[in-house]
């Protein structure tokens, strides 16, 4: 089991703010999914809603199962989509 | 000339382009739905909408499709007091053994007292091992949080815990 940790880097406005003038609402943009992918075979999802405080972190665990690239996609409001991935290595045989 | 009696027959595109788009405004609900609706976060618009816990109760109701919660199965460690509401972290387990029909397949995070309580929904599967996640989130105000995890097997488990908010944040 490893711990697979994340940091997004996004605004995350939700959309129920007030421009500095009053006026206007700001839109809502956020990132809405996140996405684990271990040897392409999805492993973890978030479903995020206006909550979720700016620059998103996150961190969730998963089971070693063989060596192969793990790989986290942040999809947005607007179906921008984000990833990130590294290699992992099992050395040794499961305990 | 000839564009004005256009015009006048029958039903103009138009009037239908309008009447589509007055429907997609403003839906039939009735008035109760409509309240809960418009804390729905999925339901995308944007507007500012006052915080209700008695709404959000309703949410987490929904989630819990009236199944008896299972005592002690989630672990919170959460602040009690937050300075700050723009980033509260949240640390969470859920202690099952993740054999056979005995892992978490969604779970729910609420606030109740933000204008849109639903705060995240977490998937996992049997090749997690371990429930334990971390994230973080904005407190618009004082209020509970609630967690509420559905297992694989159809049991559901509810953990809430009260936090103090000294500043909130604006968004949320």
């Amino acid at each position: 089991m490893f711990e697979v940790r994340t940091l997004a880097r996004h605004p995350m406005e939700s959309g129920v703010r007030f421009s500095t003038d009053n006026i206007v609402v700001i839109p809502r943009h956020i990132l809405q999914e996140v996405q684990a992918f271990y040897n392409d075979r999805q492993v973890f999802r978030a479903e995020w809603f206006s909550s979720v405080a700016s620059n998103p972190y996150l961190s969730f665990r998963v089971k070693a199962v063989d060596s192969g690239e793990l790989k986290v996609v942040w999809i947005s409001d607007y179906n921008v989509r984000t990833s990130a991935s590294t290699m992992i290595e099992v050395v040794g045989p499961e305990p | 000339m000839t564009e004005r009696t256009a015009g006048r027959r029958g039903i103009s595109r138009r009037g239908v382009v309008t009447g589509a788009l007055a429907l997609l405004a403003f839906p039939v609900v009735p008035a109760w739905a409509e309240g809960i609706r418009n804390r729905v976060s999925m339901f995308r618009r944007t507007f500012p909408v006052q915080p209700d816990v008695a709404d959000a109760e309703v949410l987490v109701k929904i989630v819990l499709r009236g199944r008896e919660p299972v005592p002690d199965l989630i672990a919170l460690d959460l602040p009690l007091l937050a300075e700050n509401g723009d980033s509260i972290p949240l640390t969470f387990d859920i202690h099952c053994s993740f054999e056979g029909d005995d892992w978490p397949k969604t779970v729910h995070v609420f606030v109740l007292g933000n204008p849109f309580p639903e705060v995240a929904r977490y998937h996992y599967g049997p090749w997690n091992g371990s429930a334990l996640t971390e994230m973080r989130f904005r407190m618009r105000q004082t209020s509970d949080v609630v967690l509420v995890a559905e297992m694989a097997d159809g049991r559901a488990a509810i953990a809430r815990q009260n936090v103090e908010v000294l500043l909130g944040a604006c968004g949320g």
